[in-house]
């Protein structure tokens, strides 16, 4: 068995994190734990990274590091609150109970987390090596998009694909309601016949794909045939093209890509919460400005 | 990090929670305050980007963004009430803003 | 240019272009900082007419050699009352993000001969990733941290006065550059670098400059003034005015922890000034097809030294600003006008008809809700 490494590097940076995060509740001076704080939030800036997660990694350091934490760092100077926090302790109850209840809080943790079987197996499987064109089946991102387009598709690229199928699919995919969310085997067939064409001759022809807008990189690779592009990644990167939405590149979870198709996308959910939450920044910056306004 | 179970980012979360609220039990200074509630969003945005990794699917990463748009509209105004809070009682000690007390 | 062999001996090259483009952007901005500062003493000696430098070496080019070497030899001094370590990870911070900031920058194409003879053409950039321009913001966004740090760890009041301005200056226009950005991440459709540059090849008139008459013009006039706001020059050089607050937040800074303040700042120059030249100018491209024989580099090279020169053309013309005109323009002036620009643009491209979409392809994210209904058709 050979040595873990992202084990070690997952403990290494959770080292880090915690201990900047207790170092931002033990330091008295604000500066300080607003630095510690930052720490924090860059360790799991690059957790979200390691997270397929690289849209939100940056806006964590954006918003995070690069406005709040400034923000913080702002108003502790604006009113000179650098001087360490006198310590008045009242009673003296408060340390040991908040401790006590952390002590509770992290057992019923672990109580709950023994009492549950556990997380379902994780679908996620490793990343694709960077140049290897078959599909997991963690690319197919919507698997109920992607057996809908496949069994209603009736541009001459998807009709086309459709047909290559294994018939026995085809089955499957006829008799696929849009209600059910599609089985684990029925994305696992999807995957195989996806390979199956990926393997298979060169898909292009340029009236079959009239209708597909191609990306800029299958446009490229289809005017250069060179050693570097073979049939393979021609086929998976027009496969891409074919279902942009339903598929991506393994790497392209967190995309900013498929994190806005999914925000403006009119069968999920988060149209209305995107604006509600966009008044409800809005009326922060109303509301801080009327508070920070100088009365009298 | 594929090689770490989904768990382990469940219970660093957890850690990192707890001590986001024994930072909001024991401090003094609202601007500390703010710092621990900040660090507890961010440990269940850890916990929503694990779980989206796990069950591949892009809700996770979606929660994160409201938790973080929501967040900075809550600084904003939090600053903003310290600062008033600072301008009319020379002190941003919890202790002695009690005037809602009496 | 082409390169005519794409192996050197048992290497790769093309798997080694990402540590190559490292090596040449840590070391450009390293070894161009001192040519830059002559530059700019030459330029501006020259607009107040007098004469500058002209002692060390020929037509003074020797000179800030000469002041690294003074700087280098300088007593280090620590004042008494400051913070020990943030005092020491100021300049450190100030370096930093303006270094790394490059990465993800692409600033020229190799062109290499391949195995079987045809011609494939790569980007020079450490990492062609799909969050380029956001990594660029977002570490544009820590270069603050040096400042706030340096002036507050300094206990000195004037330090402090400069650290504040700093940090409320670069938060205002920090929203008034980012505006600007997502309107050129709309206008060529992708937040890679590379595809933006990409998306304005083949001559000057397809410039995000001249995209959207007279819309790109406007946002880039607003870019390149919140991009001087940004690195705290002159007129915005409030956090170091030196008339006012002796010399900011570096008051208490001597010898090389000063230069590196120095560097970190010519180095955050370059930087947004690279973003410029990608966003608006065409990045590494020719302005005219059949000067396409020259090097991308080179022109990447004389955009980034003529942005420069703009740099040090406003230093020499303009007063520094009163700080409320200067938060005025940024808030009620840059900040509405970018968001104007951003809706329009993001109009324009929704309202194009769909066969123009094809010609001129737009951004992949406004693009999305008009796929998903061709989806559902």
């Amino acid at each position: 068995m050979s040595f873990n490494w992202s084990l070690m590097v997952f403990f290494i940076l959770a080292g880090i994190s915690v201990g900047s995060a207790l170092l931002v509740v033990a330091n008295r001076n604000p500066v300080r734990s607003a630095l510690f704080l930052v720490v924090n939030f860059f360790v799991l800036a690059i957790f979200f990274l390691t997270l397929s997660a690289q849209f939100i990694a940056a806006v964590q350091v954006i918003v995070y590091a690069g406005a709040i934490m400034v923000l913080f760092l702002f108003v502790i100077m604006l009113l000179n609150l650098g001087a360490p926090e006198a310590l008045k302790e009242r009673g003296g109850l408060q340390m040991p109970v908040a401790i006590a209840l952390a002590v509770v809080f992290i057992s019923s943790l672990g109580l709950a987390g023994s009492l549950t079987t556990g997380l379902p197996p994780t679908r996620a499987t490793p990343a694709t090596v960077d140049g290897s064109p078959y599909f997991t089946n963690r690319d197919i991102l919507l698997p109920a998009d992607l057996a809908q387009k496949l069994r209603n598709g009736a541009d001459p690229a998807t009709a086309y694909l459709r047909d290559q199928m294994h018939p026995e699919v085809q089955a499957k995919l006829a008799a696929y309601r849009d209600s059910d969310a599609p089985s684990v085997e029925l994305i696992s067939d999807m995957k195989r016949e996806l390979n199956r064409l990926v393997d298979g001759p060169n898909l292009y022809d340029p009236q079959r794909f009239s209708s597909v807008r191609l990306s800029r990189e299958t446009q490229k690779l289809l005017n250069s045939a060179s050693p570097m592009t073979d049939r393979k990644r021609i086929n998976r990167l027009l496969l891409q093209d074919v279902f942009p939405l339903e598929i991506t590149k393994s790497d392209q979870m967190g995309s900013v890509e498929t994190i806005g198709k999914a925000m403006f996308d009119a069968k999920q959910p988060w149209l209305l919460p995107f604006e509600l939450t966009s008044i409800l920044l809005l009326v922060g910056i109303v509301g801080s400005v009327v508070l920070a306004r100088r009365r009298g | 990090m594929l090689g770490v179970p989904t768990e382990y980012f469940l219970v660093l979360s957890g850690i990192l929670f707890t001590i986001g609220v024994i930072g909001v039990l024991i401090k003094r200074n609202p601007i500390v305050i703010f710092m621990c509630i900040e660090l507890m969003l961010n440990a269940v945005n850890l916990t929503f980007i694990a779980l989206g990794r796990h069950f591949v699917h892009v809700n996770g990463q979606m929660y994160v963004i409201f938790v973080m748009a929501v967040a900075a509209a809550e600084v904003a105004i939090g600053l903003g009430i310290i600062v008033a809070l600072f301008r009319s009682k020379e002190t941003i000690n919890i202790d002695e803003v009690n005037l809602m007390k009496y | 240019m082409i390169i005519p062999n794409y192996r050197l001996g048992p290497i790769d090259l093309v798997t080694l272009l990402p540590y190559i483009a490292m090596l040449c952007i840590i070391g450009f901005i390293l070894a161009i900082v001192p040519l830059l500062i002559w530059i700019e003493r030459v330029v501006i000696s020259l607009m107040q007419d007098r004469i500058g430098p002209n002692r060390v070496g020929p037509r003074g080019l020797l000179q800030t050699i000469a002041d690294g070497i003074k700087l280098f030899f300088k007593e280090d001094i620590q004042p008494r009352a400051v913070d020990v370590r943030i005092y020491y990870l100021a300049p450190v911070l100030a370096m930093i993000p303006a270094l790394t900031a490059g990465a993800t920058l692409p600033f020229s194409t190799v062109r290499f001969r391949m195995e079987d003879g045809s011609v494939q053409t790569f980007p020079m950039v450490v990492g062609n990733v799909n969050i380029g321009i956001l990594f660029i913001l977002a570490m544009a966004s820590l270069q603050v941290y040096g400042i706030i740090l340096a002036g507050w760890s300094s206990n000195n009041k004037y330090s402090l006065l400069g650290g504040l301005r700093a940090s409320a200056q670069v938060i205002s226009y920090e929203l008034a550059m980012s505006l600007a950005i997502l309107s050129a991440v709309l206008m060529s459709g992708s937040l890679n670098l590379v595809h933006v540059v990409e998306a304005q090849m083949n001559g000057f008139w397809n410039w995000n400059l001249f995209a959207y008459p007279p819309l790109g013009f406007i946002i880039t006039v607003i870019y390149l003034i919140s991009m001087v706001a940004e690195t705290n020059r002159a007129p915005f050089d409030l956090p170091e005015a030196e008339s006012e607050l002796i010399a900011g937040f570096h008051t208490e800074y001597s010898s090389m922890k000063f230069a590196m303040f120095f560097m970190g700042e010519y180095a955050s120059m370059l930087v947004v000034s690279g973003v410029a030249v990608s966003l608006w100018f065409g990045g590494w491209t020719s302005p005219l097809p059949l000067l396409d024989f020259i090097p991308g580099f080179i022109w990447f090279l004389v955009k980034l030294f003529a942005l420069f020169f703009v740099y040090v053309w406003l230093r020499a013309s303009l007063p520094r600003l009163r700080y409320d005109a200067l938060m005025n323009l940024g808030w009620k002036r840059m900040l509405p006008t970018a968001l104007v620009i951003l809706f329009l643009i993001a109009c324009w491209n929704t309202l194009r008809t769909p066969q123009a979409q094809d010609a001129n392809p737009v951004s992949e994210i406004t693009m999305a809700p008009a796929r998903a209904a061709e989806g559902e058709r």
